[in-house]
């Protein structure tokens, strides 16, 4: 008497989308779960980055998820879950006052302090543009830096950044193309 | 770094960047790179600074998902799992055991309360809608001639209506008084003979 899903008849879970692992999770299946946080996590983390996270990444994805998966029956398919799940994460990053104090803590460091300032994330940075790339990130305000972190590393529309930052579609382009002149810019010196 | 006037192009750049475009407008940037030194150069620091966000600590998968809430198992026909040999009585069948184990308990209150038999019409009056109840060794269970049901070993494959059926059996048994010592005759199975009217003066 086995009761199957459509899904398993249509496409391998692996292959499901946001909505349809969702529904799975609820009826109990902790594969859809595991797919969710393995699909969104990396993209979570470097959102959470790009707010000034960089010691508690982790921690503040996993919250995230968590807060989530609490509180799916809130989520509106007409936006993406991706989406949803930026908004979480940056409200609770704002909320713990993560992004003031690291910019209280880390300051502008000195370009021979790069490599030693951020770990072993910098030894992969041999490159001195995506040194002074690094560098410069530091010197955005946190909008300009969000905008171009959803805008260049997770390829969102101005749409839905407007949707996470709450902002408007305006707001968001001009911070984007302010960013983009100061990575040109620091590049140029 | 001079910019390029041509603001359309440069706005599609992070698309173009993420293969995110229309034929048309990867085909549109893609000539305008060709004659733009200003835009392949903007396309190069695009490519840098995606490469430089993406760098970020990798996390714990495993231990992500074992901090996650339980999952709020679905009654909805539509997304209940396919029970498994491996999820045993843990699994979503669970709960059907459990409802047709209550069933059985409630249908045995229902005859020992009314004294250990069951007071039914007679075959020629009432040939179909009987119930019996065998001792433990039998542990077999008929009702209205057509759900018999195995008392141990396949309780976890009733179907919904079946259950429904017993529920409802039960319900009626339990709103005739126990002290009645007239026979009992399920509504609705057998018009009744008026020399033996149920529930009669």
């Amino acid at each position: 008497m086995g009761l199957r899903l459509m899904s398993d008849v249509v496409a391998p879970l692996e292959e499901a989308n946001d909505d349809a692992l969702i529904a799975r999770w609820k009826a109990g299946d902790q594969r859809a779960a595991t797919l969710l946080v393995e699909r969104h996590s990396p993209a979570l983390a470097r959102f959470a980055v790009s707010l000034g996270s960089l010691e508690n990444v982790e921690e503040l994805v996993q919250d995230t998820l968590v807060r989530a998966f609490e509180s799916f029956d809130g989520f509106r398919s007409d936006s993406s879950l991706r989406t949803w799940l930026f908004t979480i994460l940056r409200r609770l990053a704002i909320d713990r006052g993560r992004t003031e104090s690291r910019r209280r803590e880390v300051g502008p460091p000195e370009p021979g302090q790069l490599v030693t300032t951020h770990g072993a994330l910098d030894q992969i940075l041999a490159d001195e543009t995506q040194l002074r790339i690094k560098w410069v990130m530091t010197s955005l305000t946190r909008m300009q830096r969000e905008v171009f972190g959803l805008r260049v590393s997770e390829g969102m529309s101005y749409r839905e950044i407007a949707d996470v930052l709450g902002t408007t579609e305006g707001a968001a382009r001009v911070h984007y193309h302010n960013a983009l002149r100061a990575v040109k810019e620091e590049l140029d010196d | 770094m001079t910019d390029c006037a041509d603001v359309r192009v440069r706005e599609l750049l992070p698309d173009y960047l993420h293969d995110a475009l229309g034929s048309g407008d990867s085909a549109l940037v893609r000539l305008h790179l060709r004659g733009c030194a200003a835009c392949r150069e903007e396309l190069r620091v695009l490519e840098s600074s995606r490469r430089v966000l993406s760098l970020v600590p990798s996390v714990d998968v495993a231990r992500i998902v074992s901090a996650l809430p339980a999952p709020p198992v679905s009654s909805s026909p539509s997304l209940r799992l396919a029970p498994s040999s491996a999820r045993g009585w843990g699994g979503v069948g669970a709960w059907r055991v459990a409802a047709a184990a209550l069933l059985m308990v409630g249908a045995a209150g229902v005859v020992v309360g009314r004294g250990g038999h069951w007071p039914v019409t007679s075959p020629e009056t009432s040939p179909q809608p009987r119930v019996s109840y065998a001792d433990d060794a039998g542990a077999e269970m008929e009702l209205n001639g057509v759900a018999t049901l195995a008392f141990a070993s396949e309780l976890s494959e009733l179907s919904d209506a079946s259950i429904g059926e017993l529920l409802a059996e039960v319900e009626l048994m339990e709103a005739l008084p126990a002290e009645d010592p007239r026979p009992m005759v399920l509504a609705g199975d057998v018009e009744p003979d008026a020399s033996e009217e149920v529930g009669g003066t």
